[in-house]
């Protein structure tokens, strides 16, 4: 692999993101080995806090896949996403770091061609940014080094 | 008649209208006629004087191979993103659906390769960013942003008027998919007349079958040719209707060169004339018949119709049929007037 | 805690592409692991064997699973989890396979290091899984049938002779859904009515079945044993004294094409669809009636009454079965082929009118234009079916190619100098019997063209020319016909597509009823509680809508059966002593599951019966009092952060 591997963890909805992932998987198509699928009940489950710690702690972009809009299984759960995917997205704007790290994709479970699209659109986006955390060496902060620095440990992160 | 087309955003400002060999060889009042159209919309288009002849009726007809009607289109295409005018709007719609085609196998990358390289010999590239720019509209489609405008335009009424129109092939059954409306029943032109007071008579018997040209089949097989063609005549005078519009110059010349000579041969009668749609729009808001709209050109005697839609007023001297007199014309008190 | 991670090789599905054992030497040295296991096929006996053992030996309270999607095995083993009474929230879930194996195979290099970190956060959330509490709920022994076609009818037979009380609901005036209209079945050319006849009659006497005609669900709410349905019914117009004589609709003035006859005769704004119809009294269309008052003075049981009105009422049922049926295509999109522009250019349904005994016509075929005989037929295949265009439908409907080969066959047996083709795409006789039936109509001298036309021409004379190629031959092929029959394909229903709002149910592309997995649960909708059967679930024979709605049946007497239901685990709860009682998660709730209670130290409380486990409260909660059992913050933040 030439470039450095990156990781992006995907917030998957049970009723279609998720099972979009698995259709397309049952199909045997490839899909880049830098998305992690976290399988939550709705989108709606997933906040600010779950996208930016998964941030906070190594990975270089976060998916939140999801119902088309309209027909979320749970009648307004993407809706709440959306609003929070853009909340975050404006957290991380203000502190200096790229918004598109984060990123919504809406899907039905019949559609497992969009989940590999927005797969594999995820993976080239992050890779054409630079890791999020630099590697530990010469003197570089690393996340925990942060924290550690505005008098936070990890144990309190919950 | 309910109008069914959806609703087109209005596109003007970046139209390259594209000029067609058989229009501007047969019926060049199509594209004055289209011109005219464009200005009273206020759609700003250009010509690209370097643009060439699509070569879709040499493809279609076998003489010419893909790979030069592929670089021709490319070519095209370029200049089109060059002056920035990147949606074009073909007045044929042979041009449409080659360029249209030419786009599609542009896409691969080894037909892309190979085209490139031949452009290299003239300085250009089709890549992504010509290709991403680039949109294939017909003239009514471009119009039909507008239409809007048109009821305030019409200045000749036209509604004891029948009119029928005739689907090009090469718009509606090449690219079904992309049509404005529904490639099996299009209502574009009707859609386009109706707010310029013109009824349609919307779907008839034979109204999907083509017009017979065939490209080189009125060459080469002119017995089907002409029977396919005679099949549309007939049914459409049962219908009696008294003008059939087109969007297509090859359909235009299929019907209005041979509908007399089909008519003699079988000593049957099909009292209707052909037109083109922008002619008949363009008649419908005030066009002068001649210098705009080029009936010259035409093998029917268009003369009756034209009087009954009262665009021969009295007194005044009409072109003769077969004059050649060119674009100028002469108006009932003896002055010149330009042609546009 | 002490976890055992359980790695399935799933038969070369898995293990093909990760090296398993380098995987559970990794997994050993994750905290709280203390056993690893490489199992062939984890789900089998033997799979369940070692787990079993291992929880034993080594006294395990957490599995982890290494293995497929948990959307597709996931139930096995939290079942499994429960008979080793290690609890609800005792298994975690690597998605080794869908998640791994099967979309890395041509990085294997990736795809084991990508394997680590799954069954690393599936190991890491386990630390968080906590036990979770479940309320029993009690389930009523009564079910919902929303349709009262022959779907809904099989249905209702089967629960109300388990003992079932049964509600059926039907928007039209009449039981008997679409078999009703249609004159013999194929394969074996048996009467509808008389196979339907028998199923209405047991159905309008049987105790335990409610029929609710002219009537809608309009509301549904609470958990599977404990529905909350509210029906709204519209005015019949008509009391139960009606005798069904018939008197006033001789008398009534106002005429309709009749929905009924799909337009092929005239109804009266008083009218009754057939006449074994469910119940037999009459209605009155109020939009059509001019209130003149002629039926009320010819009735001889005084049956009419103006002044009814549409009633609402709310229900409690167990479970629900949705069997809303389908309806024709319709052909008008199809603007070349001329139906409803041409008299004489029919659906299928309608031939089933004119051919049927007790049909307008009683069963003699004629033209629509002029009552003229019609002796020559064509029947057009794949109208709006197996049609990729914006005007069609892309699905086979299934049942077109036999329900045009019956009608042939009915036609030529009525008049054997008839002449009927049937020009197909390609001809599908899938069912049992059916390929024998199609070469006995060919024999009966049914003609069979391969050939699709693009249009249908009308003559002065109403009669009907259209031009096919056949496509065995090349021939161009053009005959003027009496008739052309269309077969119109099937798609949902608008009761279908209203209830799907209603209940909150997946509806496919072309609007069926989406069932929840085509192999494991065929017959069960993504709510828990609300099954489907029928031409809701998609275009299907008789016999074939007979079976899946007895399956639907079997559905709910296995819900109903234990008497009461522990709810899920997968539900929201908060903490009081974290609560702010600020009410944001009242507010956000999409099922008004949450509520707070009076102050002072007012505080959420959620219903565990009828909260749904979305967990929309608790991303919104500041406190994080709210979580949702299995999703708490806990678990999805060391999950995601491996």
């Amino acid at each position: 692999m030439s470039r450095p591997a990156r990781s992006i963890v995907a917030f998957c909805c049970r009723e279609c993101a998720y099972a979009a992932a698995d259709t397309a998987a049952n199909a045997r198509t490839p899909l880049p080995p830098t998305i992690r699928l976290v399988l939550v009940p709705c989108t709606g489950r997933v906040s600010p806090l779950h996208m930016l710690t998964a941030l906070a702690e190594g990975a270089d972009g976060v998916m939140v896949a999801g119902c088309l809009l309209g027909q979320c299984h749970y009648r307004e759960g993407n809706f709440h996403a959306v609003d929070r995917v853009t909340f975050a997205q404006r957290l991380l704007a203000a502190v200096g770091v790229e918004p598109e790290r984060i990123r919504m994709f809406t899907m039905s479970a019949g559609e497992p061609g969009k989940f590999v699209a927005a797969a594999h659109a995820m993976d080239r986006a992050i890779a054409a940014l630079p890791p999020l955390w630099p590697a530990e060496q010469d003197g570089h902060v690393t996340p925990a080094a942060c924290l550690a620095a505005v008098g936070t440990d990890e144990g309190s992160l919950q | 008649m309910a109008v069914t087309t959806p609703h087109l955003p209005r596109r003007d400002g970046g139209v390259l209208l594209f000029r067609s060999c058989l229009v501007s060889a047969e019926y060049p009042g199509i594209e004055a006629a289209t011109k005219w159209l464009f200005d009273r919309l206020g759609i700003e288009y250009i010509i690209h004087p370097d643009q060439s002849c699509c070569t879709g009726l040499g493809y279609y007809s076998d003489v010419i191979p893909f790979p030069t009607t592929e670089a021709i289109a490319a070519r095209n295409a370029c200049l089109a993103v060059e002056c920035d005018h990147p949606t074009v709007g073909y007045l044929c719609s042979t041009c449409y659906a080659v360029n249209k085609k030419a786009q599609h196998t542009l896409a691969l990358p080894e037909e892309r390769a190979k085209t490139n390289a031949v452009l290299a010999r003239i300085g250009r590239t089709y890549d992504d960013r010509v290709d991403a720019a680039i949109r294939h509209l017909h003239v009514l489609e471009i119009m039909w942003g507008a239409h809007t405008s048109l009821p305030e335009l019409v200045r000749r009424r036209l509604d004891g008027i029948r009119v029928a129109t005739h689907p090009a092939c090469h718009y509606c059954k090449v690219f079904p998919d992309d049509v404005t409306g529904e490639a099996e029943n299009f209502m574009l032109p009707e859609d386009l007349l109706e707010p310029a007071g013109i009824t349609a008579t919307g779907y008839y018997n034979e109204k999907t079958t083509h017009c017979g040209a065939g490209f080189r089949q009125r060459f080469i097989n002119p017995g089907i040719s002409l029977a396919v063609t005679q099949q549309k005549l007939r049914r459409l005078s049962e219908l009696g209707v008294d003008v059939l519009l087109h969007m297509c110059p090859n359909c235009h010349v299929q019907f209005d060169r041979f509908h007399d000579l089909i008519a003699a041969r079988t000593g049957e009668t099909y009292p209707f004339v052909h037109l083109h749609t922008q002619q008949l729009l363009a008649l419908a808001l005030g066009a002068d018949p001649d210098t705009v709209c080029g009936v010259a050109t035409h093998s029917q005697d268009l003369e009756p119709f034209l009087e009954r839609i009262g665009a021969r007023p009295r007194g005044r001297v009409a072109l003769p049929v077969s004059a050649g007199t060119g674009v100028h014309a002469t108006t009932a008190s003896g002055e010149r007037q330009e042609g546009q | 805690m002490r976890a055992g991670v359980f790695l399935c090789e799933c038969g070369g599905n898995i293990s093909g592409v990760l090296d398993l054992t380098a995987l559970a030497g990794v997994a050993r040295t994750y905290e709280g692991v203390v056993t690893v296991a490489v199992q062939q096929f984890l789900c089998g006996t033997e799979g369940r064997a070692t787990i079993a053992a291992a929880v034993e030996e080594r006294g395990l309270d957490h599995l982890v699973i290494g293995a497929c999607s948990r959307r597709f095995q996931g139930p096995t083993f939290e079942r499994l989890a429960r008979e080793l009474h290690l609890g609800e929230n005792a298994v975690s879930f690597a998605n080794l396979r869908e998640g791994c194996s099967f979309v890395h195979r041509d990085d294997p290099e990736a795809a084991q290091a990508k394997a680590e970190k799954i069954v690393g956060a599936a190991v890491a959330r386990a630390a968080f899984q906590a036990d979770l509490p479940r309320q029993r709920t009690f389930l009523h022994r009564s079910a919902l049938i929303v349709g009262g076609g022959i779907a809904g009818m099989s249905a209702a037979e089967e629960l109300a002779e388990a003992g079932i009380e049964v509600h059926l609901v039907e928007r039209e005036q009449s039981l008997g859904g679409f078999m009703a209209r249609l004159a013999k079945t194929f394969p074996t050319e048996d009467c509808a009515m008389c196979s339907l006849a028998p199923r209405l009659t047991a159905t309008a006497t049987d105790a335990r079945i409610h029929i609710h005609t002219l009537t809608e669900v309009t509301a549904i709410s609470g958990p599977p044993g404990e529905f909350r349905v509210q029906l709204t019914t519209q005015p019949r117009y008509v009391t139960e004294q009606c005798v069904g004589c018939g008197q006033c609709a001789a008398v009534c003035p106002a005429t309709a094409p009749s929905e009924f006859d799909l337009g092929m005769d005239e109804r009266r704004a008083i009218w009754r669809p057939f006449t074994n119809a469910v119940p037999a009294t009459f209605a009155i269309d109020m939009s059509l009636c001019r209130r003149c008052g002629a039926c009320q003075k010819v009735c001889p049981a005084d049956a009419i009454d103006f002044s009814q009105e549409e009633v609402t009422q709310e229900i409690t049922v167990g479970a629900i079965i949705v069997a809303t049926g389908h309806r024709e295509f319709n052909a008008a999109r199809k603007i070349p082929l001329g139906w409803g522009r041409f008299a004489n250019v029919l659906t299928q349904g309608q031939l089933a009118r004119l051919l049927s005994a007790a049909g307008p016509t009683a069963g003699q075929l004629r033209r629509p234009s002029d009552g003229a005989p019609a002796k020559k037929v064509l029947m057009l295949q794949c109208v709006g079916s197996r049609d990729c265009s914006a005007t069609g439908n892309e699905h086979c409907s299934a049942i077109c190619c036999l329900f045009a080969t019956l009608h042939a066959s009915l036609i030529k047996q009525g008049d054997p100098t008839a002449e009927v083709t049937i020009a197909y795409t390609d001809l599908r006789a899938p069912g049992k019997a059916h390929e024998e039936y199609y070469r006995l109509v060919q024999q009966r001298g049914v003609h069979y063209l391969r050939g699709r036309t693009g249009e249908v021409q009308q003559e002065a004379d109403g009669s009907l020319t259209v031009r096919l190629e056949d496509s065995a031959t090349g021939a161009k092929v053009e005959n003027t016909y009496d008739l052309v029959v269309l077969s119109a394909g099937l798609e949902a229903s608008a009761g279908t597509t209203q209830i799907a709002r209603v209940a909150s149910l997946q509806q496919d592309r072309a609007g069926f009823i989406k069932e929840f997995h085509p192999k494991l649960r065929p017959v069960d909708t993504q709510r828990a509680g609300i099954f489907v059967c029928g031409t809701a679930q998609g275009p299907k024979s008789i016999p074939d809508t007979i079976a899946q709605a007895k399956a639907a049946a079997a559905r709910v007497l296995a819900l109903l059966a234990a008497g009461f239901a522990l709810t899920s685990a997968q539900v929201a709860f908060s903490d009081p002593a974290v609560c702010l009682g600020c009410g944001v998660c009242e507010a956000v709730c999409p099922q008004a599951a949450v509520h707070l209670t009076s102050p002072p130290d007012a505080h959420a409380v959620v219903d565990a019966s009828v909260c749904r486990g979305c967990g929309i409260c608790a991303a919104e909660c500041p406190s994080g009092a709210i979580q949702v059992g299995g999703y708490s913050d806990a678990e999805l933040l060391a999950e995601a952060t491996v």
